[in-house]
């Protein structure tokens, strides 16, 4: 062998070996000094780590993080996801951290409670594209490639004087490789994006119910059961009615009796009944019923009164006074 | 392992990458009037207009405050229609009639780029709510998306 191919062949396995001392050594830092490569496949933390770069991350425990440090954490579904923290709450010796991409709006949907993280201390652009690609199988189909041509080189014949650690060095590495042992982790640093829609919502405007229909029930002769009762629809659970019994010419008298009626439905029928009136209150006297419609949620009116015009009758044989409808 | 640039963007019926997005009072779901027992449905247009390789998920979310809000129930179903106020068949996403205050359901499927859902969407006020006329709330749908590995 010549000369310049034996320095080519010397050069090429010490930068092999060197190159795979830096493998080993950098796998070993990870190991003792809880560092990992990070490949970021996505681009929510660009412009500080876009896709393809190689993070250096250090796993440092929950009390050294703060606000601002971009941090590699696994979700809930297993995949690590490196993004900054947007807010930590500290929980005992844990934390729960909320992360959010450089380039999303909105923060990280899921909170993540860790113990330690691995920080992010500095980026490398691209290198994660080199990475990636020997991590591909064609990487390694080259890697592989390379390793037989350096072999060859070293073991071949009349080279027995290589050093067996450059060689070894070289093997550990393929093999470390082809196991899929690769000293770095993938992570996603993944988008976000929310879009909204408003739309409101409102209820019916208020209404009042309509004028009460008035039947006597007037027999001949007179008996014990004669009334006048007022009848109208319902108007479901937001209404109630009050009413008020005045004797006299509307829209003045004396206020007789008041109450209020419960809600009733849009399918029944609200009833208001004015039967005897006590000894005094008054025969063949003019009386008219107000009835006002109300609002459950706070007793207020809506609309203005029914008015419903009614006359008081004697009572057989008594001194009580039956209502009827209408004038007398 | 493929590595991923470009941007993510979920939009709404017919925008293209408007971020942010809000459809201030979308007008294809009138609430306006809603009485006891009644609903309202209309089709909502979920598109994935994202640059690059990027499928996202989403959520359905839906908020709406006061008394009204709470009454009120949603019912999503994706590529389902509109009959009569009422949203029919489809895939239901996260129950039928839930209370819309505080809805949150993942979607089924995920939106590859290019791609959109059409979702139904009910809203109802259940018979003997016995809200006050005239009571108002805002409804807010949201639709949180996250990209995916494709």
């Amino acid at each position: 062998m010549s000369g310049t191919k034996r320095v080519a062949r010397e050069t090429l396995l010490w930068v092999g070996g060197a190159l795979g001392t830096l493998c080993l050594l950098s796998l070993l830092a990870g190991w003792l000094f809880h560092l990992t490569p990070l490949v970021f496949s996505s681009g929510s933390m660009s412009p500080a780590y876009d896709a393809g770069a190689l993070g250096i991350a250090r796993e440092v425990p929950a009390a050294e993080l703060s606000v601002g440090d971009v941090v590699s954490v696994v979700d809930a579904q297993g995949s690590r996801v490196t993004h900054r923290i947007a807010a930590i709450e500290s929980d005992g010796a844990a934390a729960v951290l909320t992360l959010r991409g450089d380039t999303n709006d909105v923060v990280d949907a899921q909170p993540y409670r860790v113990e330690a993280a691995d920080r992010v201390a500095f980026g490398i652009p691209y290198a994660g594209y080199a990475l990636n690609a020997m991590a591909s199988p064609f990487g390694v189909a080259a890697a592989l490639l390379l390793v037989t041509a350096l072999l060859l080189l070293a073991f071949g014949r009349g080279h027995r004087l290589v050093p067996l650690g450059l060689a070894s060095t070289i093997v550990a590495g393929a093999g470390l490789g082809v196991a899929g042992v690769a000293p770095w982790a993938f992570t996603s640093a993944y988008w976000t994006d929310t879009a909204r829609a408003t739309v409101t919502a409102t209820t019916p405007a208020p209404v009042s119910h309509q004028q009460p229909v008035c039947t006597s029930k007037e027999t001949n002769p007179k008996t014990n059961n004669e009334e006048a009762k007022l009848t109208w629809p319902g108007l479901g659970p937001q209404y109630e009615f009050y009413w008020e019994l005045w004797k006299g010419t509307s829209p003045g008298g004396t206020l007789e009796k008041s109450g209020t009626l419960p809600p009733v439905g849009t399918s029944g029928t609200v009833t208001l009944q004015f039967g005897e009136i006590p000894s005094g209150g008054g025969g063949n006297s003019p009386f008219y019923a107000k009835v006002w419609t109300r609002l459950v949620s706070d007793h207020s009116n809506v609309g203005s009164p029914t008015t419903t015009l009614l006359h008081s009758g004697p009572l057989p044989n008594g001194p009580n006074w039956w209502m009827y409808c209408g004038t007398a | 392992m493929t590595l991923h640039s470009g941007a993510l963007h979920i939009d709404l019926e017919s925008n293209v990458r408007v971020r942010p997005e809000t459809i201030g009072n979308w007008a294809d779901l009138n609430l306006s009037g809603l009485a006891d027992g009644t609903s309202r449905a209309a089709i909502m247009t979920v598109g994935n207009n994202s640059l690059g390789d990027a499928p996202l998920s989403y959520r359905v979310q839906a908020g709406a405050p006061g008394a009204l809000g709470a009454a009120l129930r949603i019912t999503v179903r994706r590529g389902g229609s509109v009959s009569s106020g009422t949203c029919t068949g489809g895939a239901l996403i996260g129950g039928a009639g839930a209370a819309l205050n505080g809805f949150d359901a993942p979607m089924d499927l995920h939106l590859a780029p290019g791609q959109s859902h059409h979702l139904c969407i009910q809203v109802s006020l259940p018979a003997g709510s016995a809200i006050a006329p005239s009571a108002s709330s805002t409804v807010t749908l949201t639709f949180p998306a996250k990209q995916e590995p494709s």
